[in-house]
């Protein structure tokens, strides 16, 4: 009887205006093969975000989609935004 | 080989009972669906699943009262997320001692939880931002936000809500002293041990 616990990026999705990348990492615990449980974790990476840690498809992903053009808009947005806010 | 009935017909396949019976679906010799004059019923431990495909946001979902867009119910999703400390201006950074969010998605809606406690105080500037699991809507009707439940080591003005940034992945924690409503500085008003718990509710994009 073997038991593992194996993790994979099951979800990479481009969301928003500003095309935020949503990842979600799967986690499965596997005995012998049959998977007995497994759970979801999230986290999202924003135009301009370091993503040079991220898994290899996260990272494709960011490169064509988070482009300058992108990041410039999203910055210009949130700024435009907290200027609002506390005005 | 599997048997296949062809309904060979414009008027389809079906499957009728009397006014009283019953048509039952099995598997290995158990039931997993009945139908009947009241609707359509599984049996105790078995699982309707409509599913969605890997790397592709499309996704199976059940109409529910109506058949537009609105009525769309396609997807339930719960698991974790780490939620972060960072300053608008400058990002800055802090250790840990307990950094962990809970979730749960129904269709466009998000409840989360988070509990953080800093190890030390934070360098980031300006606004303080804690990361979300989801991105935002950015309509103008979906205004998300959060409940402080809990605050403790806070230098002065802990938070006591935090705005959730439309089209975006983060919320500002900010206070209100009932003269001023106005954004946390991080390094400003952390400390060792500075520690909050936020109750989360917003719709995504």
């Amino acid at each position: 009887m073997t038991i593992e616990k194996t993790k994979t990026i099951d979800k990479i999705e481009v969301v928003g205006d500003y095309k935020h990348i949503q990842v979600r990492e799967r986690t499965d615990i596997v005995e012998d093969g049959n998977v007995l449980s497994s759970t979801y974790h999230r986290w999202v990476i924003a135009p301009g975000q370091d993503y040079s840690n991220e898994h290899a498809d996260v990272q494709a992903m960011c490169k064509q989609f988070h482009t300058q053009e992108v990041i410039d808009a999203y910055t210009t947005f949130l700024a435009e935004q907290q200027a609002l806010e506390n005005a | 080989m599997a048997t296949i009935i062809n309904a060979d017909t414009s008027d389809g396949l079906k499957l009728t009972s009397d006014t009283s019976g019953e048509i039952k679906l099995q598997s290995a010799g158990a039931d997993i669906a009945t139908v009947n004059s009241s609707g359509i019923t599984l049996a105790t431990g078995k699982d309707l699943t409509l599913s969605s495909t890997a790397l592709d946001a499309s996704a199976s979902g059940i109409y529910l009262g109506g058949t537009d867009a609105a009525n769309l119910l396609d997807d339930y999703e719960y698991g974790t997320w780490t939620p972060t400390v960072t300053g608008s201006t400058i990002a800055g950074s802090s250790t840990y001692v307990i950094q962990t969010g809970g979730y749960v998605k129904i269709g466009k809606q998000v409840i989360a939880q988070c509990f953080v406690q800093l190890g030390s105080s934070h360098s980031g500037t300006g606004a303080m931002k804690i990361s979300l699991p989801f991105t935002s809507a950015g309509t103008s009707s979906s205004y998300g936000g959060a409940t402080v439940s809990y605050k403790t080591n806070w230098v002065s003005n802990g938070p006591d809500f935090m705005q959730i940034q439309q089209s975006a992945a983060f919320g500002y924690l900010r206070y209100d002293n009932n003269t001023t409503i106005a954004d946390l500085n991080p390094a400003s008003v952390t400390q060792t041990n500075t520690a909050f718990m936020l109750i989360i509710n917003y719709q995504v994009a």
